[in-house]
């Protein structure tokens, strides 16, 4: 049984009162309500919770049956001071059971008895009157919809465009945040003018959508008006333009072949080996593992070739045995270099030269 | 009064059962200082995530492990050995003074410059041709000199392995000829490395790309590094190669660029320089990804 969960939603179904009572804004009463949960059928009684909890003053005895979307009340009866009801809730927290209650001369008492997922469990609460205050902005609704405001202001005062990474809060029909939309909006939209940001940003969504999550950014991006293809075709032309390579290869895929096609090995080592492997295994065939890496100390492509390990390492060994026929260092003559034997056929074999 | 047995054998439950808990949080806390005190001092166990490079390997940015595989296996390690020899020679011999080759020299195999028995030379030069070169007469005749012979010397390196921590590690020989009780792990390697790193003589040596010489006599040597990424690799800094039929290609590399350190440790290597070229590059991109302290 999950019984964090279910003891939550248990408390939360005893302190959220009936809809109609957020109207009633103005001056309430405050309450210390203390709950206790027994389970019978365990053996087990949890420690008692006690809090304080904001009332609309002169509520009706039914505010206090708890009010859920997945719960039907039924036998209502109201007899003098007291009042019984019985309950049923399907769903995640499904549960069965019967509630009663009287209203004394300071406040409220009352227990439920429920059966869920085969456990009894009875809760008993208890809530005395301790003062006033103020329902507007005390009840629990409106200590709620305050938390969610900080919470979007908050997110909003992060640095950088981050906000992205919760633009559910903002976008869609579950927004919590809908009124800030605007400046969620002008927070995130620079992200597709900054090519390093938008990597970065899509390099972390990637990995969220790998676990499940919906992609965030384009979620909230294309809810801000600015649609993917558009932003990646600006942004894959001034990649190329600007020679942010990192940029193109990850982000621009249906270019690569053109690129690559183009594409100096001199110029952008990093690019050619890290992500044109047609161009790549054949500029190593030519200069780099088939030559042996001591072959030539003054090697042009060095700085592709240093790329190359690197990527061939990322991607799982492909390359010859390239050292296998090197001379043993213990038996050359030490005051000259030993003659290296050409890699070039090893590397055939592999590459298909 | 008297304690009823029941009474008594509840109280000695009661204490067994404190005294358990009382083990347990003691174990609890002791293993989270061990972790604690094992990642302070860089020996948390990193990930295996290149198990094809060596048959051994380790691989530190900046003092702190970043991969590794097999890296507590003892094997053996060829010339790597002379990172000990080294530290031994500068950590207790002049030098300045001159050595004079005796027999033992004679007796080296493998890779060496052809000195002879009775030449004078200064044992700066030794030092530097057995770093730079590898080369085991130079090695043997520092070792013989300093300590008298090569077993004296041997039994200097196992306790100077010892003061620095390396469980793995035992030296049959000052130039790292195979044999069954010479051996170290990737590991151990790392951490010598760093002790021999610690002598500036030592560093300043493991970047050297030639050394010339002559000794007392007016014989001229040349010797050239056997390390090839120095002068070919950017930031290369070191450190030492090594190979034996049974060791197989070693290397420490060693290279530095816009403050960052890596240290690469091969043992039994496929393809020792492109895999750790391969390494590093990959290592500093690592260290560029790091979040900024």
């Amino acid at each position: 049984m999950n019984l964090p969960r279910l003891l939550s939603g248990l408390m939360a179904l005893l302190l959220v009162f009936s809809p109609e009572l957020l109207a009633q804004a103005g001056t309430g009463n405050k309450y210390r309500v203390t709950t206790k949960m027994e389970m019978p059928g365990m053996g087990m009684s949890m420690p008692g919770q006690t809090m304080e909890v904001c009332g609309a003053k002169n509520e009706p005895s039914q505010s206090l049956v708890p009010a859920d979307k997945n719960c039907t009340v039924r036998d209502y009866r109201v007899t003098g001071n007291k009042t019984s009801f019985r309950m049923v809730c399907t769903g995640r927290d499904a549960l069965e059971g019967t509630g009663e209650f009287e209203m004394v001369a300071n406040g409220y008492r009352g227990k439920m008895d429920m059966m869920a997922e085969g456990e009894r469990m009875v809760m008993r609460f208890e809530g005395t009157r301790i003062g006033d205050c103020n329902y507007a902005t005390e009840s629990p609704q409106a200590q709620g919809q305050a938390m969610a405001a900080k919470q979007c202001k908050q997110t909003l005062s992060e640095p950088g465009a981050s906000a992205w990474l919760l633009s559910s809060m903002f976008i869609g029909p579950n927004a919590v945040c809908a009124a800030d939309k605007p400046r969620f909006c002008a927070k995130v939209t620079p992200l597709a003018d900054n090519l390093r940001d938008l990597r970065e940003a899509e390099a972390i969504d990637a990995l969220g959508r790998k676990s499940g999550q919906p992609g965030y950014l384009w979620q909230g991006l294309e809810g801000c008006g600015l649609q993917r293809k558009t932003v990646l075709a600006k942004a894959c032309d001034r990649a190329e333009s600007t020679q942010d390579m990192q940029f193109f290869g990850e982000m621009c895929p249906d270019r690569l072949p053109q690129a690559c096609s183009r594409a100096d090995a001199l110029k952008l080592p990093e690019f050619v080996a890290g992500f044109c492997p047609t161009q790549a295994q054949a500029l190593a065939g030519a200069h780099c593992v088939s030559r042996g890496f001591t072959a030539d100390s003054a090697n042009p492509y060095s700085a592709f070739c240093n790329a190359f390990a690197k990527q061939r390492l990322r991607s799982g060994r492909e390359a010859p045995d390239s050292e296998a026929t090197e001379q043993d260092e213990s038996s050359q003559p030490v005051e000259t270099e030993g003659k290296k034997p050409s890699w070039r056929d090893r590397l055939r074999d592999v590459i298909g030269n | 009064m008297a304690r009823s047995p029941a009474r008594r054998d509840r109280q000695l439950k009661r204490r067994r059962h404190d005294g358990r808990r009382a083990l347990l949080r003691l174990l609890v806390i002791a293993a989270a200082w061990l972790a604690s005190s094992a990642w302070a001092q860089g020996l948390a166990v990193p990930e295996d995530a290149f198990p094809d490079v060596a048959r051994a390997y380790w691989v530190e940015i900046d003092g702190r492990p970043a991969w590794a595989g097999a890296s507590s296996d003892r094997l053996p390690m060829a010339s790597l050995t002379k990172l000990m020899t080294a530290l031994l020679i500068v950590e207790g011999a002049d030098l300045e003074a001159t050595v004079t080759i005796g027999p033992g020299t004679m007796r080296e195999t493998g890779s060496r410059i052809g000195l002879r028995q009775g030449e004078r030379a200064k044992a700066r030069d030794l030092f530097l041709v057995m770093m730079v070169r590898s080369a085991n007469d130079a090695c043997r005749a520092l070792a013989d000199w300093h300590a008298g012979d090569q077993a004296r010397f041997v039994q200097a390196m196992n306790a100077r392995a010892l003061r620095l921590g390396l469980r793995n590690t035992r030296f049959a020989d000052a130039c790292g000829h195979d044999a069954p009780t010479q051996y170290s792990s990737a590991r151990d390697l790392a951490v010598l490395a760093r002790a021999a790193l610690a002598q500036p003589e030592i560093a300043a040596a493991a970047q050297q790309l030639e050394h010339r010489f002559a000794t007392e006599g007016g014989r001229r040597f040349h010797v050239r590094a056997t390390n090839a990424l120095l002068g070919r690799f950017d930031g290369a800094k070191g450190l030492k190669t090594g190979y034996t039929p049974g060791a197989g290609r070693c290397l420490i590399a060693l290279a530095e660029r816009d403050g960052v350190q890596v240290l690469v440790v091969m043992l039994d290597a496929r393809d020792r320089w492109w895999d750790t070229v391969g390494l590093l590059e990959l290592a500093f991109d690592e260290a560029r990804a790091r979040p900024k302290p």
